[in-house]
């Protein structure tokens, strides 16, 4: 099809829309009677333009109109949640700040009370990991522990310590194992090993005596776990803060779906 | 219906008086994503879409034909599944016999409330003219379905396409020649539909 035929079928395609102005129109139809191939072509298009306008037009499968919620339509928020929420939001952080702050407390300030105690175990529980962790706990109290625990981790024949001497009257050569197992029976067994370091016939460091001091009732007990007032306070002013500005937002939200069914 | 009126109240959010357009309008918007699609399920989801996006963009619409601006973002839809499709091809929902051809006669597409002979050749015709369609590249397949089919103006299709006047007369010229010729296969399945003298006249 050359280009010219194509302006002349694009024409007679407008002609049958009509969509062509009066002067081109009165032309048209003029080449039209007198051009036999014009006048097949217009029937052509006529054909197929007839065809498409008998297309069957199908049902809709369903309704698509829209719900509030596909809209993204939503409910009016009323002016004090935005505020309940926050209130509740930031008590509930200073709570948990001051949990926070009960926890690393203890640990900021220093050597305390629980910390001397649990000494003893770390060293002679695990004499070999003895090292420089357990000695920051407690400078005074590891250095007696840890010229005992140290050997067994080297793995040489532990000088004959006082606690050695106590146990067993003869000390002679030991193995590694032996001496760290009598330590762990020591540790495990006798709640106050240090009294026998006292009784011993060599003298201690003085920073050893520190020990024996801690009664052992003490060191079994645990700090309960308290709410102080503040604490307190937070966690109500928390929950009924966030209750209150849940059950606005669910008044609200009610409403506007009764309100949005009842349109319907 | 008073259509500018529930255009008015949808721009200010009235979710009801868009709906009362959505009812009006969802027919031509469903059956355009179908022949476009030629996919029930995907033609829904793009209808959907229509209208989500028509209603969301409401305050753009400026005057005019308020169906040739819904038809283009029922087009716009469309294009972004005709994309989607490219990426990952899906199965077409024309049903394929044993050797994979196209069946002749897809009854199950004839619409059930016509007498036996008129759903074989409502079968017939739009199976013939899905066929067609579906080998026109997809801008000359838009401008057939919104003019012929839907049965917009120039000015309409223009408008909904965002082209010119000029471009959618000659799209709509090849698009005719193109499925005037692929039509003459179905000649013989479609004898009634080519009864060219009942269409004789302008």
């Amino acid at each position: 099809m050359t280009a010219t035929s194509f302006r002349d079928m694009e024409q007679l395609s407008a002609y049958l829309d009509g969509e062509i102005s009066q002067a081109d129109r009165a032309r048209l139809e003029a080449r039209i009677s007198r051009d036999r191939d014009l006048t097949v072509a217009l029937d052509d298009l006529r054909a197929a333009r007839a065809l498409l306008h008998r297309t069957p037009r199908r049902r809709v499968p369903r309704n698509f109109t829209l719900t509030p919620k596909m809209a993204g339509l939503r409910p009016p928020v009323p002016r004090l949640v935005p505020g309940l929420s926050f209130a509740s939001a930031a008590a509930a952080v200073l709570l948990l700040f001051t949990f926070a702050g009960s926890l690393i407390g203890p640990t900021a300030l220093g050597a305390s009370a629980p910390a001397p105690q649990m000494a003893p175990a770390f060293a002679y529980g695990g004499g070999v990991g003895g090292g420089p962790a357990e000695a920051s706990t407690s400078e005074s109290l590891d250095k007696t522990i840890l010229t005992e625990a140290t050997p067994t981790a080297g793995g040489k024949v532990p000088p004959p310590s006082a606690l050695m001497v106590a146990e067993t009257p003869a000390p002679g050569v030991r193995t590694t194992e032996e001496s760290t197992a009598t330590l762990q029976v020591n540790a495990m067994e006798q709640p106050t090993p240090m009294s026998e370091l006292l009784m011993s016939e060599k003298p201690l460091p003085t920073s050893s005596v520190v020990v024996p001091e801690v009664p052992p009732a003490e060191r079994a007990t645990k700090p309960p776990f308290r709410l102080t007032p503040l604490q307190i306070g937070l966690l109500a002013l928390a929950t009924v803060l966030g209750s209150a500005a849940l059950v606005l937002g669910w008044r609200a939200n009610r409403a506007f779906t009764k309100r949005v069914k009842g349109s319907k | 219906m008073d259509e500018p009126a529930l255009i008015r109240s949808a721009q200010h959010g009235d979710l009801e008086a868009f709906n009362r357009l959505v009812l009006a309008y969802q027919e031509s918007l469903y059956n355009t994503a179908l022949r476009i699609l030629n996919d029930t399920e995907l033609a829904a989801d793009a209808t959907q879409e229509a209208f989500l996006s028509a209603f969301r963009g409401l305050n753009g619409y400026r005057g005019g034909s308020f169906r040739a601006w819904l038809l283009r973002t029922v087009t716009n839809a469309c294009y972004d599944e005709l994309r989607r499709r490219k990426r990952r091809p899906t199965t077409p929902l024309t049903p394929l016999d044993d050797d994979e051809e196209d069946m002749d006669t897809p009854r199950w597409l004839a619409d059930p409330g016509a007498s036996p002979e008129e759903q074989l050749e409502q079968a017939e015709l739009e199976h013939a003219i899905q066929h067609c369609l579906d080998r026109l590249p997809t801008d000359f397949r838009l401008v057939v379905v919104l003019a012929d089919i839907q049965g917009l103006d120039y000015t309409e299709v223009a408008a909904a396409l965002r082209k010119p006047i000029g471009t959618i007369k000659s799209r709509l010229a090849r698009a005719r020649l193109r499925l005037r010729e692929c039509l003459q296969a179905f000649r013989e399945l479609l004898p009634s539909a080519f009864r060219l003298q009942e269409e004789r006249g302008i």
